[in-house]
């Protein structure tokens, strides 16, 4: 199970990953804000041929690229757009949530998180 | 981690959110005063970048549950976001709030893992205000599809009865009636299923939606599996109605879009499980660790080592925004300052290898080039350890902008902030040391220097004044200037107000140009109360800015027109070469000494130093556990008068000992009690006690005496002048906290001055070890001596071992034939032979009432030798001395007792015997 | 101090060593200070007095009168310490008397009996209100104090 996670903030990250390995899963590739997340996207396929991941947890809040930018490249991409998709966000703005959610994602993770929460969210977005 | 209070604990993944959001704080507030600056020009993509400070602020506030700051935090983002959306203009009121909110953020940032909690509705209060006047309404946002209301459809519909969950009053003895098939669906794909309570006075009216909006934006985030509207409706008594809703929404979300309050919405009773205990209540409140903690508990979480992620596919970039593009590494600071010492240790030694390859291996051409590829090395290493610590000067100068602005703010003035040179880097402790003295002159600027703009515009000037600070390198210092275009000083005032403070005397004011007039500013005593203003700050003159300035060994300038502005230049050395050192201190003058050479420090005691000091090789040695190390007075070394003070006595006399030990006084104090050799003893019985201070060399040590010892200081290596580089007892010069220059001391210098020959004092080690060892081997020989006689004085012996037997006899039993005699013995004739027959000596009187006949061994007949009397059997290790004068058959003498005893060779006097025997034998 | 001189004018700033008068023009001068500790450095040349801490810098202090041959002299808080610019160091005198102003141009012979010691160190001798002074070149002080001299102090 490969999951991307993206969040500019490395202390999130880096908690992800922990909760993440503590669930089992241990194949977690990292990116500092969507664009990156793309290029990470992008360059898997490139090599693989298949989807490059199987789940991609991301923060809202990025510079260069938001998640919501993310989200709305990911869904517009033919083969990406399978990927589940969970947004971690402290974001509470209706606006974006709705857009969010048009967009489709499997869950939305309220941040503070911890790692029954993760576990919960994982769940709902039909990986566990 | 967190109690109701809101107060925080830490633990080791918190240092890391708490390091975060201190950095977003740090990038926070230049953008807030850029933003200022800018007004309504401001770019989108500085707004964006505070949104994100704040928002990740929030963030990590929220992950170590320290309420107070997200709450703030929460409240600040809230006026970002309408400015962001272009619903509020900067202005310089908003951002006063802003700045206010940021401040106290700063200052809960602070407070995190103490016990401190502190108070924030001023600022809250003002955020909010801004919100409240902001003028245009909020507009509405989100599709306006008249979708009509889902309805369950009526054919062969299998209903399922559920029930919200809690205590809330809205649901209380509610059921509500779902399809079965569309219940089933959302609980397969782990939907939530809420019971949402909406009413039309509060949650449609006032926010001037109506019914159908709101079911529009419940279909957009999730399912309505059942709604009351219609019924509702119908009825209007009802102040609401009901909806049940799946959605993939938490409880906050979903109350934050629908912009309905929580407590109008719960979960029903079938719910897939474990959901429910952590919806209900919201935001998780415990971090688990999951799995071992990576960090040691911080005390002060200003920085630690981040792990290195280690996944392969990860390209991490640690950068905390995107306006920092230089790949960085957070690293402890004390590692960084035991670098630092190393290095400056590293230095030294190298310096120290320099001189002596120099001096001795000059003309080996491969050792030089192997001399000038460490020289390269150790300069590199130590250069790169010095920028590692090295800051830019903006991270100091920086905080000014808010600074100027507050003061400038304060006073209605205009000032304008200007720098230049923001990358140049200096050392964190003198950027540390510079805060104060930059703080009182840009203070200074805007107070005494830049006018109020109505005087600015008097003069012809721009309403707005500047301060400009620029920063650069040259010639191993950095330079700061600090430059303003108002006021400038008068030389005249500054005069006058020295004058009065009695800082300066008539006659020497004609002397004096403008430029010095200027300088009298910089003369302690020179502030007075009238210019003590709360911006000033009390007390603090010039005279503390330059003081603090020299301190790190900088210079300081002003130079000033009036009426055009003022500047005023600083410049500070770059290197600061810190080694730890011991102070020592030998009659006047102490010296330090590098402690990277020390091993050990020793007192002697007077009176006991005889006992530990004695001479090998020419050399004094310290007798030390079973070493001898050699030891130099740095007296002597240095060539230092030293006074001693007599007991008793008023005056000094000067010490003329050059060893301490010295031999004039070989005996102990207490013994010189008599009149007599004190009068004659020109140093008086003086026993100063000393201490040795025990020096590294290699592998080798030799101790140093001193007079007395200090502290170990942090000392600042200044490098000798030109004129005494030279010298090799020194290795540099350094200021200690008293302003008094001392030397510090070059121990290799001091040990090839004192010309010690390690070698010289090991062989004479050597030599006296094996003596020892030697004489133990001998003396090991203890041998059983009988010892007998025929006259006093004259004493013969032989080896216990190596006779047979004793017996007494009568000389009257004694045969005498031919020369021969013979006694009977156990019914055998016994030959006897005279002791005097093989050995001078006195013979034996056979007038005597009883002889001794002496049986050797390993004789073949039955042969005795006489002697008058047995004395005694001794053991003795005693060595034998042989000399001319001994007989052949005398193995050598030696002192027993009082006596001078022969010891005869029993293996000659055998053969003696047997030689006698056979002939007398023949002779028959 | 850094007034720049006009056309043909030097100043000089005057002070006494021993009986001597003498002086050493300000341009060569970075300040002068009074009397400061001095650490002496044991092993140094003779004519290095010591070290002093001049707020936070470490400079060398001569006795010129070792330099130019005169009788040893001692110290007390009249004396003063006139530092050199561009080099950390500086001479210590007895008294420090005025400013002069003269003409560059005017020299004065030199007396007959004066010390080579003086010779070597001087730009030239001014008579001034009748007393002769001796102007110091700083240039040669520096040159030859501070040319290393390891050689000549042997193995210390």
């Amino acid at each position: 199970m490969k999951i991307l996670i993206v969040d500019d903030k490395a202390s999130i990250r880096s908690a992800m990953k922990k909760i993440l390995a503590g669930l089992g899963f241990s194949d977690i590739t990292q990116a500092v804000d969507g664009q990156q997340a793309w290029d990470t996207l992008e360059d898997g396929f490139k090599k693989t041929d298949q989807l490059p991941f199987d789940l991609i947890i991301s923060d809202m809040e990025m510079p260069k690229m938001s998640g919501l930018e993310l989200l709305r490249a990911v869904r517009g991409h033919d083969v990406f757009k399978a990927i589940p998709f969970i947004m971690a966000t402290t974001v509470t703005a209706r606006e974006i949530i709705i857009q969010t959610m048009c967009l489709g994602v499997q869950a939305y993770i309220i941040k503070p998180f911890n790692s029954a929460v993760v576990e919960l969210k994982l769940k709902q977005a039909g990986i566990l | 981690m967190s109690d109701d209070s809101g107060h925080v604990s830490l633990d080791a993944m918190s240092s890391e959110f708490i390091a975060e959001i201190k950095d977003d704080l740090a990038s926070l507030e230049p953008d807030l005063l850029a933003m200022e600056e800018k007004g309504a020009d401001v770019d989108d993509d500085l707004i964006n970048h505070a949104f994100r400070s704040i928002h990740s602020i929030k963030g990590g506030a929220g992950f170590i549950d320290f309420k107070v700051l997200s709450d703030l935090s929460h409240v600040m983002e809230n006026v970002l976001m309408q400015v962001r959306e272009k619903k509020l203009v900067i202005n310089s009121s908003i951002v006063d709030a802003l700045l206010s909110g940021f401040d106290k953020m700063k200052l809960m940032a602070d407070l995190i893992g103490t016990d401190k909690t502190c108070d924030y509705e001023k600022e809250k209060a003002a955020l909010e205000q801004v919100l409240l006047d902001k003028d245009t309404d909020i507009k509405k946002t989100g599709t306006k599809k008249k979708a009509p209301v889902a309805e369950p459809s009526e054919e062969k519909i299998e209903y399922e009865p559920v029930n919200p969950v809690g205590e809330s009053l809205y649901f209380k003895g509610q059921t509500f009636l779902l399809d079965k098939k569309r219940l089933e669906n959302a609980l397969d794909s782990q939907k939530f299923i809420y019971a949402v309570f909406i009413r039309f006075k509060t949650d449609l009216d006032l926010r001037k939606k109506n019914a159908d909006a709101m079911i529009d934006d419940i279909k957009s985030i999730g399912d309505i599996l059942y709604s009351s509207l219609t019924d509702a409706q119908q009825t209007q008594e009802k102040d609401g109605f009901y909806c049940v809703i799946s959605t993939i929404l938490d409880l906050p979300l979903l109350s934050q879009v629908l912009e309905i309050h929580v407590s109008q919405m719960t979960l029903v009773d079938k719910q897939f499980t474990d959901c429910e205990t952590i919806l209900l209540k919201g935001a998780a409140s415990k971090l688990v660790s999951g799995g071992r903690q990576l960090l040691p508990r911080a005390k002060e979480p200003t920085t630690f080592i981040a792990p290195y992620e280690s996944s392969e596919n990860s390209p991490v970039q640690s950068a905390t925004g995107a306006f920092q593009t230089a790949q960085t590494l957070r690293i402890n600071v004390d590692l960084i300052s035991k670098l630092m010492n190393r290095a400056g240790e590293l230095v030294l030694s190298r310096n120290q290898l320099r001189s002596f390859m120099e001096s001795t291996v000059k003309d080996n051409t491969r050792a030089v080039h192997m001399m000038q590829s460490l020289d390269m090395v150790t300069t590199d290493i130590q250069e790169a350890i010095m920028r590692m610590r090295m800051q830019p000067v903006i991270d100091l100068l920086g905080k000014y902008k808010r600074v100027v602005r507050d003061i400038a703010r304060r006073m209605s003035k205009k000032v304008d902030f200007v720098l230049e040179g923001a990358d140049v880097e200096v050392d964190r402790n003198v950027l540390e040391k510079l805060a104060n003295p930059v703080t009182h002159l840009i203070r200074n600027c805007i107070d005494h220097g830049i006018e109020t703009p109505k005087e600015r515009l008097r003069m012809g000037k721009l309403e707005t004044g500047t301060i400009r600070i620029k920063a650069f390198h040259q010639g191993g210092h950095v330079h700061i200037i600090i430059s303003d275009d108002g006021a400038g000083i008068d030389p005249q005032l500054v005069l006058s107000k020295a004058f009065e403070n009695g800082l300066i005397a008539e006659d020497q004011i004609d002397k004096l140009t403008d430029k010095q007039k200027v300088d009298l500013i910089f003369l302690p005593g020179f502030s007075t109360s009238q210019e003590i203003t709360d911006i000033s700050g009390r007390g603090v003159g010039m005279d503390v800015v330059k003081t603090n300035i020299s301190r790190l060994r900088g210079v300081i300038e002003i130079d000033s027109v009036q009426g055009q502005g003022t500047t005023v230049h600083l410049i500070i050395p770059l290197t600061l070469a810190i080694v730890p050192s011991l102070i020592v201190r030998t009659g006047e003058s102490k010296f330090a000494i590098p402690q990277a050479n020390i091993k050990e420090a020793i007192y002697l005691e007077p009176g006991k130093i005889h006992e530990q000091v004695g001479n090998v090789a020419g050399y004094e040695v310290l007798r030390l556990r079973e070493q001898l190390i050699p030891i130099l007075r740095l007296r002597n070394i240095l060539g230092l008068k030293t006074y001693v003070q007599p007991p008793g006595k008023e005056e000094s006399l000067e010490e003329k000992r050059k060893a301490i030990a010295d031999r004039r006084q070989a005996s102990p104090p207490e013994q010189q009690t008599d009149q007599r050799s004190q009068k004659n003893d020109r140093r008086e019985n003086v026993w100063d006690p000393t201490y040795v201070i025990l020096l590294k060399l290699g592998a080798n040590v030799f101790g140093l005496c001193v007079d007395e010892i200090y502290d170990i200081e942090e000392v600042v290596v200044e490098p000798l002048n030109e004129c005494i580089r030279h010298l090799k007892c020194f290795a540099g010069a350094t200021i200690l906290g008293d302003g008094d220059v001392i030397m510090i001391l070059d121990v290799p210098g001091i040990a090839s001055v004192a010309d010690l020959k390690f070698d010289s004092i090991k062989q004479a080690r050597l030599k006296q070890d094996q003596k020892e060892l030697k004489k133990a081997e001998k003396k090991g020989e203890v041998k059983d001596l009988i010892i007998f006689c025929n006259a006093d004085k004259e004493y013969f012996a032989l080896e216990l071992k190596s006779v047979s037997r004793l017996e007494p006899i009568r000389p009257g039993d004694i045969h005498f034939t031919d020369k021969l005699k013979y006694v009977e013995y156990n019914r055998q004739a016994v030959l006897l032979f005279s002791l005097e027959e093989f050995v001078p000596a006195v013979p034996c009187d056979l007038s005597a009432d009883q002889v001794f006949a002496i049986f050797p061994k390993n004789i073949s007949s039955k042969v005795g030798v006489l002697a008058s009397r047995i004395i005694d059997t001794i053991q003795t290790d005693e060595d034998l001395s042989k000399d001319a004068a001994c007989s052949e058959l005398v193995l050598g003498k030696l002192f027993v007792k009082d006596m001078m005893v022969q010891v005869l060779d029993q293996k000659k006097l055998a053969k003696a015997i047997e030689q006698k025997t056979v002939a007398k034998k023949e002779r028959r | 101090m850094d007034l720049s001189n006009t056309t043909n004018m030097s100043r000089y700033v005057t002070f006494k060593l021993a009986d001597n008068m003498a002086g050493i023009n300000i341009l060569d001068i970075r300040e002068i200070v009074p009397y400061i500790k001095i650490t002496p450095v044991a092993k140094s040349p003779e004519f290095v007095l010591g070290l002093i801490n001049l707020r936070g810098q470490i400079l060398v202090v001569f006795d010129i009168g070792v330099l130019l041959g005169l009788e040893k002299r001692t110290f007390n808080k009249d004396s003063h310490i006139i530092l050199f610019k561009h080099k950390d160091v500086g001479f210590i005198v007895d008294r420090i008397g005025d400013v002069i102003t003269m003409d560059k141009e005017v020299s004065d012979d030199i007396p007959a009996n004066i010390d080579s010691g003086i010779k070597e160190y001087m730009e030239k001798i001014i008579n001034f209100s009748g007393d002769i002074l001796v102007i110091l070149d700083a240039g040669k002080i520096l040159s030859k104090t501070l040319s290393g001299q390891p050689s000549a102090q042997g193995e210390l």
